[in-house]
């Protein structure tokens, strides 16, 4: 016997086109807080229309548990670089799984991997592999803090660099306002900002950590400045902060040296994340030869930081990345639907603002901030077999071809059109 | 000691909860027995009259207002902010101060106790008030125009919520139950406006599927996300604006329902 909940339930799932995920969210729901939680729980896109749980995925393409297929815009929101299932990253991981995973010691490709960011990324004398990007950013931070013997952190207002205590934001469940008690939060793009913080707090500032530009959720992303990083750079030469960059979400899309590098500084402390090891999980803090004694100090550890299989993956990664003209690729297929979905919209009276790099691209409709037309837009794209999301930027992968945007723009008229008629412009 | 915890959850009783009391009288027989007749304007306060709220009965009706009353009134006035707090929780009978002109309407004001008592007969409703569907949906309706109303008192004096608030978009959050009660709050460079019924445009919505939905969130029962994934909680537009407003829900439960 149901209960009038559980029928309800029960009615919404037979008319929805994921029945069968509605259930294992109904499960889950029973024995996992939030069902699914974080960035990817569901309240973060549209509910009972985005999938919910994944079934397999290829290349840039993935399908649900219901059976519905995408191409894959969110390549599990920046981690796919290139494609699912990519022959020369799995290899790589299961000859090294073959071997030996997590251990009591790490394995040779520590040394390998390590070796081969140094050589490859901009601003590294050394590395620091760890497996998500938060570990990668708080480690910096205490590095920072080690090294100069300072307490104040700087970041800039809306920048992401995790979920620890330090760096969510105020009032979320949880956090206390004393773990926010050196941290000082300033605009983006403001260098009067940042000079006025660091003359109010002279000789207190440890370090200041920003992404290399502004990728906020649910609005526009926004590029540096001119004259932005080379006025933070002086300063904090000046001042003596360390300049860490959170690079874990554009690390290795716009560039394979980094975005220090894509943007023409050097940071002190540069985080990578996502790209590094295209799903398989690592990150890194990487940094320069000066600050190499004070990160040897700071005690940070996991207890699958050493797993060698990742880092095979990374490896293998990183050179096809190296090798394969990558970033030319994603950037070139994300100017294609970029320039796509403009011209889709205006055959229907619509505009589309798309800010941020071509491979990292963020669309909304150009007469609303408030994304009810986004999230009706993005419905129908889902309902036809692309995934964006209207909430949060997008990734490009190695694996998408120009079929794949091509189809990607048919579902992008057929919404646009359904835009047009719900709400008119 | 303006926005101290004590001052804000003050302001919150005298603001989002105080008013409520005309909703009540509007429609429950035993407050309009109380109220029958009275002219007057009653306000309760804290010395200063910050914050304060004027009850103003006309002709049997009873409006409330929060803020200094300009015209006449009696006052009534507690002590400190921690004595109406423990008044308002049901901590305390202690009486608040009667201004002198309060002599004229003694027989009035010795009855406020019972009026009073019916908000609290609302606000706090028993096992067998909820199995009315009747009184469920006033309940219901009058929890929710509590809580839109508290957000206005936490999002302007809440320390906490300071750099929240700073950084909040400007717009218009509309919660609705379907075929239930609608409220509304715009926020506005820091200030906020909440209202019963629709807005003109919501910049974002949330929409409780029932008034079971309606009544869990409430009462701080729904897992958020769960209920947002199984389709009991809609959120649409603005998520920047909701995301906020979702942090004052929750600092406004800690003013109202302190551990």
């Amino acid at each position: 016997m149901k209960t009038a909940e559980q029928e309800k339930i029960t009615q919404a799932q037979e008319t929805c086109r994921i029945p069968k995920q509605l259930a294992l969210f109904e499960r889950a729901s029973k024995v996992i807080p939030g069902g699914i939680y974080g960035h990817i729980a569901p309240l973060m896109s549209i509910p009972g229309v985005f999938p919910y749980y994944t079934d397999r995925a290829k290349g840039c393409h993935y399908w649900d548990v219901d059976g519905n297929e995408y191409i894959d815009y969110m390549c599990a929101f920046g981690p796919m670089v290139l494609g699912y299932h990519h022959p020369k990253v799995d290899e790589a991981a299961m000859k090294q799984a073959a071997l030996a995973d997590c251990t009591n010691h790490p394995g040779p490709v520590m040394v390998e991997l390590a070796e081969y960011m140094v050589d490859m990324v901009s601003s590294a004398d050394w590395v620091l592999l760890v497996k998500n990007g938060n570990d990668a950013t708080s480690y910096a931070t205490k590095v920072a803090r080690a090294h100069t013997g300072r307490k104040k952190i700087v970041l800039c207002q809306g920048h992401y660099h995790g979920v620890a205590a330090w760096c969510t934001g105020p009032c979320h469940a949880g956090i206390v306002p004393e773990d926010h008690t050196n941290i000082i939060r300033i605009p983006w793009n403001d260098l009067d900002a940042f000079r006025k913080v660091v003359a109010e707090n002279k000789g207190q500032i440890a370090g200041f950590m920003a992404t290399p530009y502004h990728h906020p959720t649910f609005i526009d992303q926004v590029m540096p400045s001119e004259g932005y990083w080379k006025g933070i750079r002086e300063t904090c030469d000046k001042e003596g902060i360390v300049l860490m960059v959170d690079d874990v979400r554009s690390g290795f899309r716009l560039n394979q040296r980094g975005s220090d590098a894509h943007f023409g500084f050097k940071a002190d402390l540069i985080c990578f994340g996502k790209a590094m090891g295209n799903c398989y999980p690592i990150s890194a803090c990487a940094g320069r030869e000066e600050f190499r004694i004070a990160a040897s100090k700071v005690f940070h550890t996991g207890s699958y930081w050493f797993a060698a299989v990742a880092m095979a993956a990374s490896l293998a990664c990183l050179k096809e990345m190296r090798d394969g003209g990558v970033v030319e690729k994603m950037n070139r297929m994300g100017k294609m639907l970029g320039d796509g979905l403009k011209d889709a919209a205006r055959s229907h009276g619509l505009e589309v603002i798309i800010t941020g790099p071509p491979a990292i691209p963020y669309m909304r409709f150009a007469n609303e901030t408030d994304l009810f037309r986004m999230q009706f837009f993005c419905a129908e794209v889902v309902k036809r077999g692309s995934f964006l999301h209207p909430h949060h930027n997008w990734f490009m992968c190695a694996a998408h071809e120009e079929a794949d945007i091509r189809q990607t723009l048919g579902h992008a008229d057929d919404a646009f059109k359904a835009v047009k008629e719900k709400f008119g412009s | 000691m303006q926005n101290s915890t004590d001052m804000v959850r003050a302001r919150l009783h005298l603001g989002a909860v105080l008013p409520r009391i005309a909703e009540v009288a509007a429609r429950d027989k035993a407050a309009q027995d109380i109220i029958r007749g009275w002219n007057m304007v009653t306000q309760f306060q804290l010395p200063g009259g910050d914050p304060a709220t004027a009850l103003i009965f006309k002709d049997g009706k009873l409006t409330a207002q929060p803020g200094d009353y300009g015209g006449a009134k009696v006052t009534l006035t507690f002590p400190d902010a921690p004595t109406l707090n423990a008044v308002f929780q049901g901590k305390s009978k202690q009486q608040p101060r009667p201004s002198v002109n309060a002599v004229f309407h003694a027989s009035k004001l010795k009855k406020l106790d019972g009026l009073l008592a019916r908000l609290d007969y609302y606000l706090r409703p028993s096992a067998e008030m909820l199995k009315d569907p009747e009184q469920f949906a006033f309940v219901v309706e009058l929890t929710l125009t509590v809580l839109t109303c508290g957000l206005k008192y936490v999002g302007e004096n809440d320390r906490e919520a300071r750099p929240v608030v700073a950084h909040m978009p400007e717009g218009t959050l509309e919660i609705r139950v379907p075929g239930g009660p609608t409220t509304h709050i715009e926020h506005r460079a820091g200030k906020f406006n909440p209202a019963k019924g629709s807005a003109a445009r919501p910049n974002a919505i949330l929409e409780l599927r029932d008034m079971d939905t309606a009544w869990r969130m409430l009462q701080n029962k729904v897992d958020f996300f769960a209920a947002v994934g199984l389709g009991e909680v809609r959120l649409k537009g603005s998520i920047a604006l909701l995301d906020p407003i979702s942090l004052l829900m929750d600092r406004l439960d800690i003013y109202l329902n302190p551990k």
